[in-house]
């Protein structure tokens, strides 16, 4: 299959970018990655920059890749990351726009590559319960409902892509903090720093200046993990438990 | 591209107001305007008296003419909420606008629906008619050729008043476009309130986030629709 591509190049996070236009020949089994590889093969092979863009572990579970396709992050199919795309999802001669997640708070590193670590510290500032290392605990020894424990694992099942981000108008990392969040609020091991937590990760998302939610619903949408935003009620509800018992 | 400033440090002593944060201001801004639909429905279900006849409306005007001080009361408690609510809305629409600078070439929406999207425009549209409104109705500054008709039994003729403005097409049109500005709003903020205050979610959800949308189209049938009806000459002056 024949496709027309633009793709969105920047040198650097200084440099202005732009649309470039691309034609290239793929295999309707290829993934999309693939076929960018094909298309990066062909670059070098002319001795042009390759295209840059973020990928690992291309099974969907690591939360590296991040392209925003025709308009939608990690395109055109639901609950599902931008490596398990493959060009069947795409008519022959179609015409694809690819461009890199944007935000204030991802800079473009480079073309289609952004720097998600904003993410990370947020991560750093309380996502974490906090252990004596040391032996493993017994894998039973605190007792969890079994209704509690799926809940807290839908909500652990973030990648931590930010697509969410990517999706929102207001580039809002509200459905990331709140997954995070609720997932350790859930568990029995997260209650000593629960309030604490909320509180931290809160802050550190507005200092990472990431948008306010309005509860438009785009980043469940598109998230790969189907992360419900009923992650964003709960950790309204945290921040409010947080204020009502001073430990904001 | 602009650079990610460094993050400040997470402790204690450097960290923001609570009612400061994106979700402080979120909360202050959906519990101000539960108060403005609070009112809005109050205010819907009154004029809607204005089928019931001259004597009864004008005997509910100058019932809550009568209130004195608490008349005083609620009008100064709707505009402390009106001003904390738009305050909070620019503030957060400015910050949302900040964390995108770079739009997307191409951005396909999925969920979001026009008037969620149009939160902000709608907003300033209900303002601005809202000084309109006031000065038509409470100060008689504008229209105010009916402002001063007294009814039979001397009280103010509220019910002339709003019949007669309301025959005319250019008047009746300004408040339609308007309620159709406000019941867009509410369609999504009452859904959007309910989330904020952590209530939308698990079984609760899909209830929630139908009361919107029900709430936008009752507010828009039961504000349209009388001065529609003085229009088309069904209420009579």
């Amino acid at each position: 299959m024949r496709l027309q591509l633009h793709i969105w190049r920047q040198k650097n996070s200084r440099e202005p970018g732009r649309l470039v236009p691309y034609a290239v020949q793929a295999d309707e089994h290829m993934s999309f990655l693939e076929m960018l590889d094909v298309l990066n093969a062909e670059l070098i092979r002319k001795g042009e920059d390759p295209i840059a863009f973020d990928h690992d572990c291309r099974e969907g579970i690591c939360g590296a890749c991040s392209l925003v396709i025709d308009g939608v992050p990690h395109g055109p199919r639901a609950a599902t990351t931008t490596c398990q795309i493959h060009m069947r999802e795409f008519p022959d001669g179609a015409e694809i726009t690819i461009e890199p997640w944007r935000a204030y708070a991802f800079p473009v590193v480079k073309d289609l590559m952004v720097d998600r670590s904003a993410l990370d510290r947020i991560i750093a500032a309380g996502g974490y319960v906090s252990v004596r290392t040391g032996a493993a605990p017994d894998a039973n020894a605190i007792p969890i409902g079994k209704n509690t424990a799926e809940k807290a694992f839908d909500y652990a099942a973030c990648i931590g892509c930010g697509a969410c981000v990517a999706a929102c108008p207001n580039a809002s990392a509200m459905l990331f903090v709140g997954a995070k969040v609720s997932h350790l609020a859930l568990l029995p091991q997260g209650q000593v720093e629960r309030t604490a937590r909320a509180s931290r990760m809160i802050a550190a998302m507005d200092a990472e200046s990431f948008g306010g939610c309005s509860n438009h619903g785009e980043c469940e949408a598109v998230c790969p993990k189907s992360i419900s935003l009923d992650a964003i009620a709960k950790l309204n509800r945290e921040f409010m438990r947080a204020v009502a018992t001073g430990e904001s | 591209m602009p650079v990610v400033p460094d993050p400040k440090p997470a402790n204690s002593s450097e960290r923001p107001q609570p009612l400061g944060s994106t979700i402080g201001r979120k909360v202050v801004m959906a519990l101000s305007g539960a108060v403005l639909v609070g009112f809005a429905l109050a205010h819907m279900a009154g004029h809607l008296k204005v089928y019931a006849g001259r004597d009864d409306y004008n005997a509910y005007a100058a019932f809550l003419q009568g209130l004195g001080g608490l008349k005083w009361l609620v009008r100064f408690g709707l505009l402390a909420a009106l001003v904390v609510h738009v305050r909070s809305g620019l503030t957060l629409a400015a910050r949302n606008k900040g964390a995108r600078p770079h739009a997307y070439a191409v951005k396909r929406a999925q969920r979001s629906t026009p008037y969620g999207r149009t939160m902000l425009l709608s907003g300033l549209v209900f303002v601005a008619f809202l000084i309109y409104h006031l000065a038509h109705f409470t100060l008689g500054w504008v229209h105010p050729q009916y402002f001063a008709l007294k009814d039979a039994l001397g009280r103010t003729d509220v019910y002339g008043n709003f019949v007669r403005s309301f025959q005319s097409p250019i008047i009746t049109g300004t408040y339609v476009i308007a309620t159709a500005a406000v019941s867009m709003h509410v369609a999504h903020a009452a859904s959007s309130v309910l989330r904020t205050l952590g209530i939308s979610s698990g079984a609760l959800r899909r209830s929630c986030e139908r009361v919107g949308p029900a709430l936008g189209v009752l507010l828009f049938v039961g504000f349209a629709s009388v001065p529609v009806a003085c229009l088309l000459d069904l209420v009579k002056p």
